[in-house]
């Protein structure tokens, strides 16, 4: 549990930082290109990880399950 | 004579005919159930004990009945009013009448139940196993864990055959956002005598593989009412309540009733409510995510606007003053050009003048001076042809003096006069004192030479 939380967890809060760091206008012009791409990267992994299964984490449940 | 004895069948008989000489008819009891069933006739059959105050230990046992008439009309009023089925363990408060029969001896039959009894006493055990939770401190544990973010990876606890699981998994599949679930089922009895270890048993496993999953779910066939008092175990409410992920109940209870629901971190009514829970936290972190993305976009697009605007402002106020200070500049440099150019032709034609005047001035004295000169050379001119001739006559008379000198002084004439030349060995002789008697001397005549000798000097 512990990793895969700290991944969605982690991913949303970079993206609030990103937002409240250009709501409070501390963004320079300059560094918008990277924080734009950033903020993209993040949405398309969580949504990427949230809508495609990941077959590592299938294969994990068969085996828990088949253990028995 | 051999003792007068009795036949077995004749002894339970007298013990039959005291009974119920001396029985009530009906006796209202309480007693625990330590085993029940139902035969395919429908008839229940049961085993009545009672539990020492003390301990565990047993001190009294009874078999007892229903039969099927009653049995018919009984177990759905004790259920609907109890909402769980009679079951192992639950003590009952039952209208019965004792029987004995010489072949199946002492037995009770149970003709009418009060459920409010057992209710009563099902409540009491569920608020003493609650109270013992909170003394051990965990009662809140598991209700207050996080649900996490994204509750994706899924062990459940349950039953292959039973319908609610079949439901859980088709509502998860066909969520309306394609989110992804991972499940894995943890088999287990749901009810029954065997449900609780079940549970347990199942609860130990997820346990081992606790860094798998996200969240717990025991979920139950939403009819079913049978067989709820596992879910009132304290060993299994302790356990769950100290279990690391959070566990939804979805045991299909009409009441929320059982410890298990209280203690559980999240209750729901059916198999698919518990999905739906699911699904819906997964997809408030997807919108969360997405109004983020929104309105940091919203943002940029405002920052680059206003950045932009702030630039053309920038840009056009620049415009605007470098337009004027070359105008400014412009100007004064006119200004000065003019000026310069007032100034400039002043001095020009200052200068000019005085260059001019200069210039007629040297002119003037220039000709002065030539004109002076020329009459000095004029004067000159007239007067140089006199000195000249003057001069000439002057060396003409001076030369003609000379000539006349000379004319005499030529040898030939001087010879003429009878001069003559004395030589002696070749130099003209001009003293005596270098001659000596007997020398040769050569005299120069006008017409020769003679040669004599001296006879004394």
């Amino acid at each position: 549990m512990a990793k895969q939380e700290l991944t969605y967890s982690k991913a949303f809060a970079e993206l609030e930082k990103i937002v409240s760091q250009i709501e409070n206008e501390q963004v320079e012009i300059d560094k918008l290109a990277d924080q734009v791409k950033r903020a993209s990267e993040l949405l398309s992994f969580c949504k990427e990880k949230l809508t495609k299964s990941e077959k590592e984490i299938a294969n994990i449940m068969k085996d828990i399950e088949s253990e028995k | 004579m051999a003792q007068s004895h009795l036949t077995l069948s004749e002894l339970n008989s007298i013990v039959k005919g005291v009974l119920k000489q001396t029985l009530e008819k009906n006796y209202w009891l309480v007693a625990e159930i330590s085993e029940i069933r139902e035969n395919y006739s429908g008839h229940c059959y049961l085993e009545f004990i009672q539990k020492s105050d003390t301990n565990d230990n047993i001190v009294a046992k009874a078999r007892a009945n229903i039969w099927a008439g009653t049995y018919r009309l009984l177990k759905p009023y004790f259920e609907s009013t109890t909402g769980v089925s009679l079951a192992s363990g639950m003590k009952v408060l039952v209208h019965v009448s004792v029987e004995f029969h010489e072949l199946y001896g002492y037995s009770l039959t149970i003709i009418d139940i009060d459920p409010a009894y057992t209710l009563g006493d099902l409540e009491k055990k569920r608020a003493q196993t609650i109270l013992q939770l909170i003394a051990d401190g965990v009662f809140e544990m598991n209700r207050e864990l996080e649900m996490p973010l994204v509750p994706q990876r899924i062990a459940i606890i349950s039953s292959k055959t039973a319908a609610g699981y079949d439901d859980f998994i088709t509502q998860l599949k066909n969520n309306d956002y394609n989110i992804v679930f991972y499940t894995c089922l943890f088999q287990s009895y749901m009810q029954g005598e065997n449900a609780e270890a079940s549970i347990i048993d199942a609860l130990d496993k997820i346990f081992q593989h606790q860094d798998n999953f996200d969240v717990v779910v025991i979920i139950r066939g939403g009819g079913s009412r049978a067989e709820l008092s596992s879910f009132d175990s304290y060993d299994l409410s302790s356990i769950i309540c100290q279990f690391p992920l959070p566990v939804v109940a979805g045991i299909g209870h009409e009441r929320d009733h059982s410890v298990v629901d209280m203690v559980a971190n999240t209750r729901v009514k059916t198999p698919t409510a518990a999905a739906d829970l699911l699904i819906d936290k997964a997809a408030e972190f997807l919108t969360q995510i997405e109004n983020l993305t929104e309105t940091f976009v919203d943002f940029a697009e405002n920052l680059i606007n206003e950045k932009k605007h702030e630039l053309v402002i920038l840009t056009g106020q620049l415009l605007y003053s470098s337009t004027e200070i070359v105008q400014v500049s412009k100007g004064k440099l006119s200004q000065a050009g003019y000026k310069f150019a007032v100034s400039g032709s002043k001095i020009f034609s200052d200068e000019k003048y005085r260059l001019s005047e200069s210039r007629n001035r040297m002119f003037y004295h220039i000709q002065k001076l030539f004109s002076e000169k020329l009459k000095v050379l004029d004067e000159y001119s007239r007067d140089i042809p006199k000195i000249i001739n003057s001069k000439i006559s002057e060396e003409n008379q001076k030369v003609k003096n000379l000539q006349r000198i000379v004319f005499h002084c030529e040898p030939e004439n001087i010879f003429k006069k009878g001069f003559s030349i004395t030589v002696h060995n070749g130099k003209i002789l001009k003293t005596k004192k270098s001659v000596k008697n007997g020398e040769e001397l050569t005299t120069i005549l006008a017409d020769g030479e003679l040669i004599s000798i001296i006879k004394k000097s």
